[in-house]
């Protein structure tokens, strides 16, 4: 009988705590009209709690009308569902902070220094879409790198 | 009565070592880290740095800067008012906006002119040497000579404080623009917005 009323107000607690944890619904159109130019990417991960959270989606570029190439990362958000809401809401990932920093390439391989070369905090909700975008410091960038870690105050 | 004093004094000495050991040294911080403090009246480096990125990027992106002939557009750094109740030096902005400007490599800026004056004297004072004796007047830089700017950055910070019970909060609100001198018309505007959020513990500040 204990046992069964611990399970019971472990479970009230759960769902509970899920009730603090908003998610986010969308809705957009079917029939894309936009035309972007994917970008086949190259991972590496060695944070696996951060890439099981937010999955990389597809990036997109573009040279806009300077010569400055544009990029567009997307990603969501995956962490949905009662128990990941549970977990985030246990570890305070609500919403999900993280940090993030473009780093621009030139033909050659070499970083190119940007007074803008900074880790930038972001937040996303469970469920989400979120845009990292960056436009190159000059016209001779041909390549980048986006680092993602998780928020924190290091 | 002495057992009783003796205590009182151990206890505080080891109170107070205890709470010396709370500090921290001073140390370095890593500027393009997390690692800076948080306040919630004041814009700290991360949020001129977030700021001067979004400023540059949608700057960048426009493609303003570009010109139709070979000229590189010359920017004048006009004034960002500063409509806070905090002194803040709104250099922190414009010359992270104007460093990547320049790099950039689509445009200039000219240290003759800006808004509380020229921010380099020299450009002026060159050319009064014709007047000296001391020096070869064929040596010396001609009048009308000096590039005019063709832009001009200029921008306003507001602040808006709001207190609720314990909590309160700051909203920083930065507009920047960049008028074509030509014609008066701005042709880039960009707004970034911090809001900060506080809670004062039940004791203490």
């Amino acid at each position: 009988m204990k046992m069964i009323s611990l399970a019971g107000i472990c479970l009230a607690a759960g769902i509970a705590l899920c009730g603090c944890q908003n998610t986010v619904n969308t809705v957009e159109n079917k029939n894309k009209e936009m035309q972007p130019q994917e970008v086949i990417s190259k991972k590496v991960s060695t944070d696996s709690f951060l890439r099981d959270r937010l999955k990389i989606v597809r990036i997109d570029k573009k040279v806009n009308e300077a010569g400055l190439m544009k990029v567009q990362v997307t990603a969501v958000n995956v962490r949905t569902g009662f128990f990941h809401e549970l977990w985030s809401s246990l570890s305070g990932g609500k919403p999900y902070k993280l940090l993030y920093k473009f780093t621009w390439l030139d033909k050659d391989g070499m970083a190119v220094p940007t007074p803008s070369a900074n880790w930038l905090p972001m937040s996303v909700i469970p469920g989400d879409d979120v845009y990292f975008q960056a436009v190159a410091p000059n016209a001779n960038c041909k390549d980048f790198k986006l680092s993602l870690r998780e928020y924190d105050k290091d | 009565m002495k057992l009783r004093l003796l205590l009182t004094a151990v206890t505080v000495g080891a109170a107070a070592f205890v709470l010396s050991g709370c500090g921290t040294e001073a140390h370095r911080i890593d500027t393009s880290s997390n690692q800076g403090l948080t306040t919630v009246d004041d814009i700290n480096f991360k949020d001129w740095q977030i700021a001067g990125e979004k400023c540059v990027k949608t700057m960048l992106d426009s493609g303003v800067l570009k010109r139709k002939d070979d000229r590189k557009t010359v920017i004048m750094i006009s004034t960002v008012k500063n409509s806070t109740n905090e002194h803040v030096n709104t250099r922190l902005l414009t010359d992270r906006i104007r460093l990547a400007i320049l790099r950039s490599g689509q445009a200039v800026t000219t240290t003759a002119v800006s808004g509380s004056g020229p921010e380099d004297n020299a450009s002026r004072q060159v050319r009064e040497l014709s007047n000296d004796k001391m020096f070869n007047k064929s040596t010396v830089v001609k009048q009308g000579t000096a590039i005019a700017p063709d832009v001009s950055l200029a921008g306003e910070i507001v602040q808006q404080k709001t207190k609720s019970g314990r909590s309160y909060e700051s909203y920083f609100f930065i507009h920047m623009t960049l008028t074509d001198l030509k014609t008066g018309l701005a042709v880039w505007e960009d707004n970034v917005e911090i809001a900060k959020q506080a809670k004062k513990p039940w004791f203490g500040w």
